[in-house]
């Protein structure tokens, strides 16, 4: 068997679980613990290097392999747990500070200026008058 | 969002793009029933205690409706917060991420429109 096919699924799987994640995004249906793609990511990151210790034998075969089919190998390797580690890096950046809201429920909403998007001045004395949803969020991204 | 219309509810959204920047992601998201306003300064952010220091920014782009994002760096921001102001600009409702990732989404605006009576 080419060393080369667990390299392979295992980058597959890893893609796959990140595709599953970034599919999920959009629809607001992220899990606050990604269970199933973390389950993919290791389970994707284990079968690379799981075929690759396979097909050469060991960490003594690994460090005596050289070669283009070894070369391909270790990329799909780097690429996979470079996704995945990428991702379980994501994780730790999640968290936001609350609690430091200088406003509270009852209060009146300060008189603050920002623009629109024409560039022109606006207020938040402008939203009196009508019911709002008045959203903060990180950007156009 | 159909919702909010229907219950005469405006909604406005402002984060730290520029002005050209919001309007960009006016045309590409379609918002029309969304006024997006730019805070570019961070004034209106800060002074509402939502700054978030050293944030993950990424580049974005949309495959079909998957978005691919690419970080770019570590930058300030808004903590992702919603609120629900009355005639008055009084604040009837909050909600903020403790996780940047999951947001109020309108189940959970729906259960707080509920919830304040709208």
């Amino acid at each position: 068997m080419s060393p080369l096919i667990f390299p392979l699924i295992g980058l597959l799987v890893v893609v796959a679980a990140w595709l599953h994640y970034l599919w999920l995004m959009p629809r607001e249906q992220v899990p606050a613990t990604p269970l199933v793609t973390m389950a993919g990511l290791t389970l994707g990151a284990a079968l690379q290097i799981g075929g690759l210790w396979s097909a050469y034998g060991g960490p003594r075969g690994l460090l005596d392999s050289f070669g283009p089919t070894a070369a391909i190998a270790w990329l799909l390797v780097a690429a996979g747990w470079g996704l995945a580690g990428f991702f379980f890096w994501l994780m730790t950046q999640r968290h936001t500070p609350v609690g430091q809201l200088t406003i509270a429920v009852g209060e009146p909403l300060p008189s603050l200026f920002a623009r629109d998007s024409a560039g022109a001045q606006v207020s938040t004395d402008s939203l009196r008058g009508h019911r709002t949803l008045f959203k903060l969020f990180r950007g156009h991204w | 969002m159909a919702a909010l219309s229907e219950r005469g509810i405006a909604v406005v959204a402002l984060s730290k793009d520029t002005p050209e920047q919001a309007t960009l992601q006016e045309a590409r998201d379609g918002l029309q029933r969304v006024r997006l306003w730019a805070d570019p300064q961070l004034a209106v952010i800060k002074s509402l205690g939502a700054l978030h220091r050293g944030a993950v920014e990424f580049k974005t782009w949309l495959v079909s409706t998957v978005p691919i994002g690419v970080p770019t760096g570590f930058a300030e921001m808004a903590v992702p917060t919603t609120l629900l102001l009355d005639e008055d600009g009084v604040v009837r409702w909050i909600d903020q991420a403790d996780d940047y990732r999951i947001r109020s989404d309108d189940a959970r605006i729906a259960a707080a429109l509920e919830q304040i009576g709208w």
